[in-house]
């Protein structure tokens, strides 16, 4: 065991949080593409993707507000990462890792995810400013009719 | 300072895969620039309130210059270096990406590539690229691989 890797620590291994995200709305799709600036045809509008002979589809990255359900603030910790969502490691703070997505299909305008996010390993490594976490989720995201859409994993890396 | 943002190429020039997207061809590079403005508006978006975006002192503590940029928008513009490359009828299959070092705010990032992979499916062709995005000192920040379909009928 490491210095960060406490018992408590590893007692997070194997904890799995259920996930019930917001259904996808056209409201969504909008604030994404002004904030992102992709404006890729499918993304925009019907119109749009009719325009070009394509069907309309859902930024493949929005799924993360899909996947974000709002919480009551004081489940949120003071650097604001849902606290249930993040292992307690070092000083208690993280950046993201490598994230790795699949999409099985295009998300829809209306689609509803949900998913149980296990988180599968930790691993401690000495990086060449400090010794961190590596803590990884892996996440199987299904549809409103319980299809899997999305097979994610998402690496934390803690401090 | 005002946010910018270049477009290499426009979504609706080409419909189909070209004939010249074999392995090693590169993508059209995408430039990026974004404001705080657009940083909060991202993470908003995405529903991320992560402090690292918004809180200069906690960053600063970190021995990082200020807020960082969202890693999933330094995704997104990897996914958005292969679309728009592909096309308009192009459709994101997979991404994976990793955050190589913190990337700021008003910094001029350009995002390129290069095919790697391209696969018959079919009814689809399936390009695999590689994508960098670096900063103005050449710095690479996100390295990522992104698999994106484009249909092959017209």
């Amino acid at each position: 065991m490491g210095t960060l890797l406490t018992s408590d620590a590893l007692e997070w291994i194997g904890r799995q949080i259920e996930v019930n995200g917001d259904e996808i709305t056209e409201s969504m799709v909008q604030q994404y593409v002004y904030a992102s600036e992709d404006d890729h045809p499918a993304y925009v509008s019907d119109t749009s993707a009719e325009a070009v002979g394509t069907s309309r589809v859902v930024p493949p990255m929005l799924y993360q507000a899909a996947t974000r359900p709002y919480v009551p603030l004081n489940k949120y910790s003071s650097d604001g990462i849902v606290i249930e969502n993040r292992p307690v490691i070092g000083t208690g703070q993280s950046v993201g890792g490598t994230l790795a997505v699949e999409w099985v299909r295009p998300l829809k305008i209306g689609d509803r995810l949900s998913g149980l996010k296990t988180l599968v390993s930790m691993e401690e490594k000495a990086g060449s400013r400090r010794t961190f976490v590596v803590v990884t989720w892996e996440t199987n995201y299904t549809d409103q009719k319980g299809e899997v859409v999305i097979r994610e994993s998402y690496e934390q890396i803690c401090f | 300072m005002k946010a910018t943002s270049r477009f290499a190429s426009d979504y609706s020039i080409q419909s189909e895969v070209p004939a010249e997207y074999q392995p090693g061809a590169p993508l059209d590079v995408l430039e990026r620039s974004v404001n705080r403005v657009q940083s909060t508006l991202y993470s908003a978006a995405i529903r991320f309130a992560h402090q690292v975006h918004f809180d200069d002192e906690l960053c600063k503590a970190q021995g990082w210059n200020g807020v960082i940029l969202p890693g999933f928008l330094l995704g997104n513009w990897c996914l958005e270096a292969v679309t728009r490359t592909l096309g308009p009828r192009s459709v994101v299959r997979s991404v994976s990406f990793r955050l190589t070092s913190v990337a700021y705010p008003d910094t001029l990032h350009r995002i390129s590539g290069e095919v790697v992979k391209v696969e018959d499916e079919g009814e689809w062709t399936v390009v695999t690229c590689t994508v960098t995005v670096k900063d103005l000192s050449d710095n690479v920040v996100t390295k990522a691989t992104v698999a994106a379909a484009v249909p092959n009928t017209a």
